[in-house]
């Protein structure tokens, strides 16, 4: 178990490692980042001083070096562009799109455990067909679809909540509250819809499994079998895809943040791009990447714990 | 019939002497659609009867088994009746949740496949705990855990402390079948249904396992319904038999009396194959077929 959490972290590193190379190979090394931040037009002379504060006329291993050295103690850089220093920015960003993100995937657990549990229980009854067409309509609706529909009826129309903006949950939780539900909702509800499908065909294999028999045959009614033994043996297919999900929900968080007038990492992001603000790109990317990498460490630690077959090797 | 578990030992007291039937099965039929798999089929289980079923696959045994258990799959219909003793309602007609009432009490079921029947993601002495919690009541966990432990040793396990504390895949394939007789018996049921329950196992096993039902069912005063297609185990637990071929039951009686003078054709193709494999002798072709 140990051994194999010790081997997974060392996956995590190699593949962080890998990745922020390719980063910088992608951003630094190909074209020339002095002639992208002046523009066409800058002279020679401009381009030579701006290599020199950049620091590229350094090899490129010193660069990268320099660099990735920095970032494991927090420090991105001080972008060329705004001035400003990159780390404290992202480490901002950051944060809320991490709210952003976990309230989303509650929302979609509340939504899809229930949901796709009965479904499975249901699945010879016209109820279980109604489950699953709500599910299949979740996933036909794109999250900033949900999100404008969301503000129309619930911003706009019944004035309950704000249509977008973002307040820091230290200062105003309520406030903080009030903004978020709609886009926890608007993220929750279709990613919901999509897990409740993995979470139904889970547990539906769990169904036809022997140990469920068993369970029943000492006494058991199919929906207490299911809830005591069948879930947590179904957990283990619906985890892997919670991990894909959150993964693409950090990233594709941006479209829910325009929405919501958010300023998430995937804002920072798009922002930094447009800036042509290498540097700043160049950590963004990282960061998420390495979040990335990080659940899907977790995941893969979660199975141990959740199915016993999986802990010797 | 249902007091608590007692810290060590059976956690039950025998099954009551009763003159009703274990089982009472009248007309079972049970089809899939329009497709009979099922037909007509009626017999008893006396009180500590034993019974077995024979049959090539696909005779409707094992549907025949699910049905008396209250485990028959909703995709199938099934008419007729199935009365078990203790049991109020009509197992066919009874709902669910009643079911769940005679489930594990009154009825206790092996299975054939011991590498599947048990959750791989529960430790063995829960699994046998939940057995005598769902109809004993709660105990102390302690309590249990010392029943668990007992029943397991009762089951022939050696090392019960080590083996109630493992996962299902720790086990070799007889200890879970003694693990999955050890909850089918946990509440002495009146009636425990066997179903092929030594086919998955080694040759090695597979006498021991047999031996221990034959002795548990005796010493839990529980009316046996044992399914197999191999005559010889049929023959060395069974009083009665029932011979089935294509869902209805071709020939009953004692087992001494059908094994020696078989009148259905496809029991003396059983016992032709079961000739074969015992003694190894060269198959008689044409011996018994028609």
């Amino acid at each position: 178990m140990w051994w194999q959490i010790v081997r997974r972290l060392l996956i995590f590193l190699v593949s962080a490692l890998v990745a922020s190379i390719v980063v910088f190979v992608l951003l630094t090394v190909v074209g020339d980042p002095a002639r992208t931040a002046l523009g066409t037009n800058a002279t020679p002379q401009a381009l030579a001083e701006m290599r020199l504060r950049m620091g590229l006329d350094r090899p490129i291993t010193t660069q990268y070096l320099s660099w990735i050295g920095g970032m494991a103690h927090g420090d991105f850089g001080t972008s060329f562009v705004t001035q400003l220093p990159i780390g404290p920015q992202i480490g901002e960003r950051l944060l809320v799109t991490l709210w952003l993100v976990a309230g989303g995937m509650v929302v979609a657990l509340v939504v899809a455990l229930p949901l796709g549990t009965l479904a499975a229980l249901w699945h010879r009854r016209v109820a279980g067909w109604i489950l699953s067409g709500l599910s299949q309509l979740g996933i036909a609706v794109p999250a900033f679809l949900a999100g404008i529909l969301l503000i129309a009826a619930f911003a706009v129309e019944l004035g309950w909540l704000p249509s977008g903006s973002y307040v820091v949950p230290a200062t105003d939780p309520i406030g903080f509250l009030k903004h978020m539900v709609l886009p926890w909702a608007s993220l929750g509800l279709v990613q919901g819809a999509v897990l409740a499908r993995y979470v139904r065909s889970a547990v539906l294999d769990e169904m036809g499994q022997d140990y469920l028999r068993t369970a029943r045959a000492k006494g058991m009614t199919l929906w207490r079998a299911v809830i005591r033994h069948g879930l947590r043996n179904a957990s283990i297919p619906v985890l892997t895809v919670l991990g894909v999900q959150m993964i693409t929900v950090l990233i594709g968080a941006v479209v829910v943040e325009r929405v919501f007038v958010i300023p998430g990492i995937g804002s920072f992001l798009v922002d930094s791009v447009a800036r042509q603000d290498r540097l700043a790109v160049q950590g963004i990317v990282v960061t998420i990447v390495v979040i990335s990498l990080a659940v899907s460490f977790l995941v893969d630690t979660a199975y141990a714990l959740i199915d016993p077959r999986l802990r010797r090797r | 019939m249902t007091p608590f578990a007692a810290p060590a030992g059976r956690p039950v007291p025998l099954a009551p002497e009763t003159s009703a039937p274990a089982v009472r099965v009248r007309d079972l039929s049970i089809s899939a659609g329009s497709i009979p798999l099922v037909h007509d089929v009626s017999f008893d289980v006396g009180a500590g009867q034993r019974v077995g079923i024979i049959g090539a696959s696909g005779s409707g045994k094992t549907l025949t088994c699910m049905a008396v258990a209250g485990l028959l799959p909703p995709e199938l219909a099934a008419t007729g009746s199935v009365r078990v003793d203790g049991f109020g309602p009509d197992v066919l007609t009874a709902s669910e949740r009643e079911l769940a009432t005679m489930r594990g009490r009154l009825t206790g079921v092996v299975f054939q496949e011991p590498m599947t029947a048990l959750n791989p993601t529960m430790r063995v002495d829960r699994q046998i705990m939940e057995a005598m919690r769902l109809h004993g009541g709660r105990a102390p966990r302690a309590l249990d855990r010392a029943a668990a432990e007992a029943i397991l040793r009762e089951v022939g396990i050696s090392d019960p402390r080590r083996i109630a504390r493992s996962f299902p895949h720790e086990l070799s394939g007889g200890q879970r079948q003694r693990v999955v007789i050890a909850i089918a018996l946990a509440n002495r049921p009146r009636l425990l249904i066997c179903d092929e329950p030594t086919t998955a196992l080694d040759v090695t096993v597979q006498a021991t396992v047999l031996q221990l039902i034959d002795a548990q069912t005796s010493a839990a005063g529980s009316a046996l319904l044992f399914i197999s297609h191999d005559l010889a185990v049929v023959a060395s637990v069974c009083d009665e038999l029932l011979v089935m071929w294509q869902g209805t039951i071709v020939e009953r009686g004692p087992v001494t009396t059908v094994l020696e003078n078989p009148t259905h054709p496809h029991t003396r193709q059983l016992l032709a194959d079961a000739d074969v494999s015992l003694r190894t002798e060269s198959a008689r072709p044409g011996s018994g077929v028609p």
